[in-house]
């Protein structure tokens, strides 16, 4: 039996709103703590920049064209290692899910190497790679691969049979079968595998530019934090979640509009 | 048309365990605008022979024909169907699950949903075109899933339980609904069925199968005209072939001889 949901669709509306404000209130308490803290000397500002100094660096960041560069290469090797790992994920997941034989043979191995730590691997891609964009590109690549497989192949799973006997019956040929059941079924893993890449091909090209790379954020980052230049650190790593948050909320827009027909909210994935 | 099927048999081959031959022997003919109703037990093998007449199947011996024409696979405008868990494209809108065939047939966008909202018209939803199956009762998917197979204008109606899963009332009123529209569309219609009640009422011919290995043991004429009113179930030759019926049915259908 379910409630007129206008009767408990309000308190909890209210509820979410005053979540909200705490929310933001703790976060203004922090920053402001934060900043008094430095100020009075409790906290030594060297090692942890106050948030208006922080703010400032950003500035000074945004406006200064090598920091502009070392972004650019950045974001141009995550663009890069996400179309390399999302492109071959989704071939071999299609691949693995039309073939049991090859699912069977495949798929352990991929589900092991998602579970290792894959930083283990990145001398590998230096060796081959040096110290370009390319080398940070192809590791971010490697990184997102798997989790772009194992996620596109748990879509293949929402495929259901009947869906393709009536398309079969209603005289579906291979492209109708892919484009009206198979893609719009899966898709709630197909979103899940672009998220995953994005993520993780984020993350990889970020491991190896810190680890080990000729241009970039990470070169940045390792620059001022030799310099002990905090402010800049914290800026950079500010930029970074902005980007990261913002980007997060328009995905989980898309995704809720694609998926607007299903009613119930099982298949939005945590973007996180 | 005339559908025309001569000796058909089917055995399914298993990967694991014997074969199982689903029918034997199956000699039917279907004829322009005539409501025939397949009644028998479970696993009797209903629905394979209705999706042998789809082309769903290919028969393991025998052949089917359509005025003449031997069926090779699927092909909705010839037999279009209807199936017992509606399965609408659960992301499409109702118009475009209506339009679903016209889709595959490369029907372009305007004109297949214009056919679809008539079928839509036809089955009394036009008013939730633009709504998600997911928002539908039961008994209103399964009237779009009609509205679906009749878009195609398909020569025969190949619905497979088609109200199997509605509740007793609504079951009632739906297919007396359908059976009216199809009946003025003057479609032909094979509908398997296990309630004796929806096979006398819908049919000119009620078959009744039989089971190990499937076949048709019995035939009854239903004559009395259609469109039928509710009340044609109160009448006494409702009565009369509904005791025959069960007595075939309840009894042990597997002893029966076909005459
Ligand atoms: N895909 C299949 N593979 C093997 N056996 C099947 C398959 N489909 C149906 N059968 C068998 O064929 C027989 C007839 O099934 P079916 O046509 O579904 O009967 P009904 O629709 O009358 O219940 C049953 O014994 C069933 O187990
Ligand atoms: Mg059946």
């Amino acid at each position: 039996m379910r409630q007129p949901s206008a009767q408990r669709g309000a308190p909890r509306q209210r509820r979410a709103h005053s979540a909200s404000l705490l929310r933001s209130a703790i976060v203004i308490g922090v920053i402001l703590l934060w900043e008094i803290l430095v100020r009075i000397g409790v906290i030594d500002g060297d090692f942890l920049s106050a948030p208006t100094e922080v703010v400032r660096a950003m500035a000074d960041l945004l406006g200064d064209p090598d920091a502009q560069e070392a972004f650019r290469r950045t974001g141009s090797s995550i663009l890069l290692a996400f179309v390399m790992g999302t492109s071959a994920g989704l071939f071999v997941a299609l691949a693995l899910g039309a073939s049991r034989l090859l699912r069977e043979a495949f798929l352990g191995p991929i589900a092991f190497v998602l579970s290792t730590p894959k930083s283990i691997f990145l001398p590998i891609f230096t060796l081959i790679f040096g110290l370009g964009g390319m080398s940070a590109a192809a590791f971010g690549a490697f990184e997102s691969f798997f989790y772009v497989v194992v996620n596109v192949i748990g879509g293949l799973g929402l495929v259901e049979q009947r869906h393709l006997k009536v398309a079969d019956a209603f005289g579906a040929r291979t492209v109708h079968r892919y484009a009206d059941v198979i893609l719009p079924a899966a898709l709630p893993g197909i979103f899940a595998a672009f998220w995953y890449g994005i993520k993780h091909a984020f993350l990889g090209v970020m491991i190896a530019q810190l680890w080990a790379s000729d241009g970039g954020i990470g070169p940045l980052i390792r620059t001022y934090s030799a310099a002990l230049k905090t402010d800049y650190v914290l800026a950079i790593v500010l930029l970074i979640t902005i980007v990261a948050v913002v980007a997060g909320a328009l995905w989980t827009r898309a995704e809720t509009r694609m998926n607007r027909w299903r009613s119930t909210g099982a298949a939005t994935v945590a973007t996180i | 048309m005339t559908m025309n099927i001569e000796s058909v048999t089917l055995t399914y081959e298993r990967a694991k365990g014997d074969p199982v031959t689903a029918i034997r022997d199956i000699d039917l003919e279907v004829r322009r605008g005539e409501f025939v109703s397949l009644i028998g037990p479970s696993g009797c093998g209903k629905s394979t022979l209705l999706h042998c007449m789809g082309g769903m199947l290919r028969p393991s011996s025998g052949r089917i024909t359509v005025d003449g024409e031997p069926i090779t696979g699927p092909k909705p405008s010839r037999a279009a169907f209807v199936f017992q868990d509606y399965s609408l494209f659960p992301w499409r809108s109702v118009v475009d699950n209506a339009a679903t065939g016209l889709r595959f047939a490369g029907v372009r966008k305007a004109e297949r949903r214009a056919v679809a909202m008539k079928q839509l018209e036809l089955v009394g939803l036009d008013h939730v075109a633009e709504s998600y199956p997911a928002e539908l009762s039961g008994g209103m998917q399964q009237r779009v899933a009609v509205a679906r197979a009749l878009a195609m204008d398909p020569q025969i109606m190949l619905m497979d339980e088609p109200f199997g899963a509605l509740d007793e009332q609504s079951r009632r009123r739906i297919g007396i609904e359908m059976s009216n529209v199809l009946t003025e569309a003057e479609k032909t219609v094979v509908m398997v069925t296990h309630s004796l009640d929806e096979a006398i009422f819908w049919a000119d011919r009620v078959l009744v199968m039989g089971k190990g290995p499937g076949r048709i043991v019995r035939e009854f004429v239903v004559d009395a005209p259609r469109p039928r009113r509710l009340d044609f179930m109160t009448t006494a030759s409702f009565d009369t072939l509904r005791a025959e019926l069960f007595g075939l049915l309840e009894g042990a259908p597997e002893e029966v001889v076909a005459p």
